[in-house]
């Protein structure tokens, strides 16, 4: 793979909704056939992208762009919801940890579930949990 | 006592406008280093990091904690911590060594260590390494767009005029927080009217800028704020734990996303800890770099009252500038706020950045007249646009921007203001005046332009959260409305997060929307003869400046 | 090993404290707080959740009116909250005012005040002049209107201030108070906005939290 991706694996890009990247054009807009979702990113254009970061020797970068492909199912709501039950003194430790489990097996996002419980770990010492 | 007339005259002078106060480290008023900073250490046991300068994990704060955990690099760790401060220091100032080199090895070094690196560079010092660890291999330029009256009109008129000028993104804020998602629209529209592929974002409470970003309103977020104590990350009502998954769900939807952080801030919140201003900005570029983000706005920012005040404070700024570019960060490096009244000293201040370049200069030049400037005020505005102009040339630097004619801005202006008052009008938003477009369009600020009505406005921004307007509305309003080539630039601007080269660090898009980032045009500087070097076209642009004698009218 | 590296930081802070008291007379080095003393609010009556659908809550910083008398740029504080008050009551609503001593951060105070107030809308003021409208159900760091240059605010401003808010309580459409803006009001006041909230700050008391204040 060779970055930009754009221009050099641009054939093989698809968006969210398996849309052609190609495809993606005004006539296609002015005619309604492009819909919010069809300009979300995928999942696998963002462990694409996150390989692109590990080669570059980033790995937190790479870490992120995991994270990121596991939330793409995510809805907008819920991802709203879950980032705010993260921010300080929002949420008790059960909650947190419903959530990380909802993350786990709902949406398979196994690194995001991780990043919660280590939140929760350290929110319950410092004192910042509900 | 009778009065010397000189040190009267001096006294008067505008540098003496300005707040100075002594150091003070119990309260955090030192800028470079506090007696109270830790000495740095590290201890790995099991693959895991159990002390971290000075301080055993189970001690460890939020902040140590989540350090630890995701920004060293375990296995390089303690290599880099056996090497001296001093011998970090010479190489990043040594032409032949690699910035490849430098960035491995500053991967596992911590936060008490960076600060001693810092310590022992001046400020000349400070500006090669910049010079040579910047991201991008050509330095950039950063614009606020804003006005006291949130008139979106005007938003795209300055935002046209200031991508013709050359800043390659584009910030909004408000002075009414509920404006935002017209501000939003307005900036996008104007920036890809000015010039194809600029990046815009507004700035608001963090979960209204994701949802605008969301629904492809904006390009890019910046105001992921982070801060160097616990206290102060839960007074901005968040934690790195938090941020990391905020960065993330940006990501998810292919946003590109910097952070921002800034020295003083703890000092101005009162919970400094008594630490140096260098060394929490250090744990908040820690944090960032943890959070997997590719880049960070920082040089103290909005709190440059503060370090300015402080003596080595302008020098301290520069110093996070770098430490945020030896963590491999895209740095967009302030220069954002005005900080003095003195002309003299506010140059100086931002010469630090100008002559080594950084991926963006300012992050957060005023392209539109102070008094409009709602960030409370840029250290450069509109009205320094020529001074700039001629500084590039002067000194054959690259800042990031370039001299424009009189007839190209009021040719983008007005496009803007129309494509503004047609899409308004499409989606049946709060109506624009022909009266006000002519206003917008030869308008210096907000002064020169008619009232909006502030009720319909706010009902109109709204309608807009309501109906769920997103980009793909905007596109379609251009195009029906006659405006097919922004309406072109537009989509563009969104197919970018389908394809997420831009979310690499330091990316920005010239006009055919093609990626420069620090990935495919890296930063070679080593020395004399390499890197990047002001020449070409690009040079013979920079020498356009206006009001040039004609020898042939002597 | 432990011996000398807390020598080293005994010598350091005496060393630090000398220089504080011989060599300049406006350096603190060594001193942690401003006031020496934090004021005792353990006999004031908490404050009570409001019922009155009309009531408008003002929550003001912990040194004010005591350790802070006037805004940043000179404002009486008595004046400022008659002002805010006089607001309220003319557009028909109930002011009430409370202190707040959890919190120092505007935005907070502000919510905390609107939590409180029977109409679920408060106004958050620290000592120095800055302000805020908040509801109640907003997030923390968003708000109805924000006042954050505290140095241009005059007495008018903080009578709007009160009508806009008592506005909000009725679900009136309000026109949001026009923005001032100074961009050299930053180099002018900043280090004094610094030390004002270190002022206020170091006179929270979390345990306390938040009590009834009529302070004359």
């Amino acid at each position: 793979m060779q970055y930009p991706l754009g221009e050099h694996e641009k054939e093989h890009i698809t968006s969210k909704t398996g849309k052609a990247l190609d495809d993606i054009t005004l006539d296609a807009v002015i005619t309604n056939q492009i819909a919010p979702d069809d300009i979300k990113i995928s999942k696998d254009m963002l462990l694409a992208q996150g390989q692109i970061a590990k080669q570059a020797g980033n790995d937190p970068m790479k870490k992120n762009f995991e994270r990121a492909a596991e939330l793409v199912d995510v809805p907008d709501e819920i991802i709203l919801k879950m980032y705010d039950k993260l921010r300080p003194n929002r949420s008790t430790k059960l909650e947190l940890v419903m959530m990380a489990q909802e993350l786990l097996e709902k949406y398979h996002a196994t690194n995001c579930a991780r990043l919660v419980m280590e939140a929760v770990e350290i929110y319950e010492k410092r004192g910042i949990l509900l | 006592m009778k009065r010397s007339k000189r040190i009267e005259t001096l006294d008067k002078r505008p540098v003496n406008l300005d707040g100075y106060i002594n150091e003070w480290p119990e309260m955090g008023f030192t800028a470079m280093s506090s007696p109270y900073d830790p000495k740095p250490s590290i201890k790995v046991e099991d693959g895991k990091i159990v002390e971290l300068d000075g301080k055993q994990r189970k001690d460890f704060d939020f902040i140590d904690q989540f350090i630890a955990d995701y920004a060293i690099n375990i296995e390089q760790t303690q290599h880099s911590m056996s090497i001296s401060s001093l011998e970090i220091a010479r190489m990043i100032v040594d032409i032949h060594v690699s910035r490849q080199e430098i960035l491995k090895l500053i991967t596992g070094i911590t936060p008490a260590k960076m600060t001693e690196v810092m310590n022992h560079l001046n400020v000349v010092e400070l500006m090669m390494g910049m010079q040579k660890m910047r991201a991008r291999k050509t330095p950039g330029n950063q614009a606020h767009i804003t006005n006291l009256k949130d008139d979106p009109v005007q938003i795209a008129a300055d935002a046209a005029e200031g991508a013709l000028r050359g800043f390659a993104e584009e910030e909004t804020t408000m002075g009414v927080a509920r404006y935002a998602p017209l501000s939003a629209i307005a900036l996008l529209i104007g920036s890809q009217v000015g010039r194809p592929g600029v990046l815009t974002q507004c700035s608001a409470e963090e979960a209204t800028e994701l949802e605008l970003g969301i629904r492809g309103l904006t390009t890019y977020a910046e105001t992921l704020s982070v801060y160097g104590t616990e206290k102060v990350f839960i007074d901005g009502d968040d934690t790195p734990y938090s941020k990391a998954f905020l960065n993330s769900a940006y990501a998810s939807r292919g946003l590109k996303v910097r952070f921002t952080s800034g020295s003083g801030s703890e000092v101005l919140m009162g919970s400094s800890e008594k630490k140096s201003m260098l060394y929490l900005e250090c744990r908040c570029l820690y944090a960032t770099k943890g959070a997997g983000s590719q880049g960070i706005q920082n040089g103290s920012v909005s709190c440059i009252g503060i370090t300015g005040s402080v003596p080595s404070g302008i020098r301290e700024v520069l110093a996070e500038n770098l430490v945020a570019a030896l963590l491999g960060l895209e740095c967009a490096s302030s220069n954002d706020q005005s900080f003095s009244n003195s002309d003299m000293r506010r140059t100086a201040r931002t010469m630090l950045q100008f002559l080594p370049g950084t991926d963006f200069i300012f992050s957060g030049y005023a392209a539109e007249p102070n008094y409009d400037n709602m960030f409370a005020g840029s250290n450069f505005d509109a009205e320094d646009f020529d001074d700039y102009n001629v500084l590039q040339r002067d000194m054959q630097v690259d800042g990031g921007l370039r001299p424009v004619t009189e007839e190209e801005v009021i040719r983008v202006r007005n496009k803007a203001a129309r494509a503004v008052q047609a899409v308004f009008k499409h989606l049946h938003l709060s109506p624009v005046s022909d009266e006000q477009v002519e206003a917008v369009t030869y308008a210096h600020g907000s002064k020169d332009t008619p009232d909006r009505d502030v009720t319909a406005d706010l009902m109109a921004a709204e309608d807009v959260l309501k109906r769920g307007i997103t980009g793909i509305d905007i596109v379609k309003a251009l195009a029906e409305t006659g405006f097919k080539d922004v309406a072109n630039s537009v989509l563009n601007m969104l197919k970018q997060r389908v394809i997420g080269d831009y979310m690499q660090t330091a990316a920005i898009l010239d006009k055919e929307f093609h990626v420069l980032s620090g990935l495919n045009t890296a930063n070679d500087y080593m020395g004399p003869g390499t890197g990047y070097r002001v020449e070409g076209e690009r040079w013979e642009e920079i020498k356009k400046i206006p009001h040039i004698i004609n020898p042939q009218d002597i | 090993m432990q011996i000398s590296e807390d020598l080293i930081k005994q010598i350091t802070n005496a060393v630090l404290q000398e220089m504080g008291q011989s060599a300049n007379s406006t350096s603190l080095v060594g001193k942690d707080r401003i006031n020496p003393k934090r004021t005792s609010y353990a006999n004031y009556k908490k404050a009570a959740k409001g019922t009155n659908p009309k009531e408008v809550v003002i929550g003001v910083g912990a040194a004010f009116q005591r350790e802070i008398k006037r805004t940043i740029c000179n404002i009486p504080l008595d004046e400022v909250l008659e002002n805010l008050k006089a607001g309220i009551e003319e557009e028909g609503m109930v002011p009430r005012v409370v202190k707040i001593l959890d919190t120092s951060d505007v935005c907070f105070m502000a919510l905390e005040a609107a939590k409180l107030s029977g109409s679920g809308i408060g106004i958050g003021i620290q000592s120095k002049g800055t302000t805020v409208i908040h509801q109640k159900d907003l997030y923390p760091l968003s708000n109805l209107e924000l006042f954050p240059q505290a140095p241009l605010m005059t007495l008018d401003t903080y009578r709007k201030i009160g009508q806009n808010a008592a506005k909000y309580v009725k679900g009136e459409q309000v026109i949001p108070i026009p923005c001032t803006n100074d961009p050299m009001s930053r180099p002018k006041y900043q280090v004094k906005a610094a030390l004002m909230h270190i002022a206020e700050t170091e006179q929270l008391d979390p345990e306390i939290g938040i009590i009834e204040w009529e302070e004359k």
